[in-house]
């Protein structure tokens, strides 16, 4: 057993046998992972976008979502920063927040690298250490699914938003109960939200089973699972369709960044799209 | 760590406001090494490198 899956799951957290795993000892799991992990990433050139054409469609999501207006943005879980200083890049006013300090670390150097001003800080997508009403919009690529308490991430999020602001959450269904057929999708709080679909699930190579099957949405259909949580949270989600261009989507890094590489063929295979509000 | 940011900061665990201690700062005034202090909580958030760890306690590794 231990032959076949430590070829994919090399790096993979192993977590003490016999031993319950609580949320803290899972999330010092996860991020001693993503320390890990950070190395790998330093060979991704740019934003870690593979080509322009894709970051560009990743800009044209962007802008379309959060507008022109030069807002506070916090990106939760921003890892090296591929959509953090693509919005700084874009001109709004971006936080970046993780637990991996080696991954932030990097992100800021990027940062640095392209001259771009971004805040960072380590901290917990749970525990968020800002004010009440502090930001326009809330984004982050697949983190929630990662979250022990994801209810308890998505009310932080709802907390540190000012009246009327929008989450953004893109993030897939990656748990094992629905084997290589995992989706990835966004969905807005207040505006449109693409819904891709992914043949496999890529990053099971991240966390390996053991973890996997202890995350609370690893388990759950989704979006529907999320949904549920907004929706008792007081947002409202709806859906509707978003286009994403079609070279973009077969080169789109989604698929590599985290993953560490890339199916071409087999990634996105669907879209859609929805969008909610905050209803205050 | 720009200071303006102190606005917008606050305890991870209580939310309350967090006080700041400069140890150095860079030509533009940011914060490169410091911290922050939650009297509520009597906790220490370091700022180092310009960053600020606002982890609560036990997610903190080890070594910090």
């Amino acid at each position: 057993m231990a032959t076949q899956e430590s070829r994919g799951i090399r790096t993979a957290i192993m977590m003490p046998k016999g031993k319950n795993m609580d949320s803290g000892l899972m999330k010092e799991a996860i991020r001693d992972r993503w320390d890990r992990t950070v190395q790998r990433y330093a060979i991704l050139p740019g934003h870690g976008f593979i080509s322009e054409e894709e970051k560009e469609a990743w800009k044209n999501l962007l802008l379309e979502v959060i507008g022109t207006e030069k807002l506070n943005v916090l990106d939760v879980g921003c890892g090296t920063g591929v959509i953090t200083l693509l919005l700084a890049e874009m001109g709004y006013t971006v936080t970046g927040i993780d637990f991996s300090e080696g991954m932030l670390g990097k992100a800021k150097e990027r940062a640095n690298g392209l001259n771009l001003i971004v805040n960072f800080k380590i901290g917990d997508a749970e525990n968020l250490p800002f004010e009440d009403e502090s930001f326009d919009v809330v984004i982050n690529r697949h983190l929630l699914w990662t979250l022990p308490d994801p209810e308890r991430a998505i009310f932080e999020w709802g907390r540190v938003l000012k009246p009327e602001g929008k989450v953004m959450i893109i993030d897939g269904n990656w748990g094992n109960c629905f084997g290589s057929h995992g989706r990835i999708w966004r969905y807005l709080i207040s505006m449109p939200l693409i819904l891709i679909t992914e043949r496999r699930n890529p990053l099971r190579w991240v966390y390996g089973r053991n973890i996997e099957n202890l995350l609370p949405l690893g388990q759950k259909k989704r979006p529907e699972a999320d949904i549920e949580i907004l929706e008792d949270l007081g947002f409202r989600v709806d859906l509707m369709d978003v286009k994403i261009p079609k070279a973009a989507r077969t080169k789109t890094v989604l698929g590599y960044l985290k993953y560490g590489r890339r199916d071409d063929r087999r990634n996105f295979m669907r879209r859609g799209a929805k969008t909610g509000v905050k209803e205050e | 760590m720009k200071k303006e940011l102190m606005d917008i900061l606050a305890c991870p665990m209580c939310k309350g406001d967090l006080e700041l201690s400069i140890e150095a700062e860079d030509e533009k005034g940011e914060v490169v090494v410091g911290s922050l202090y939650c009297g509520k909580c009597d906790l220490q958030y370091p700022i180092d490198d310009g960053i600020p760890n606002l982890l609560p306690p036990e997610l903190r590794q080890s070594s910090d």
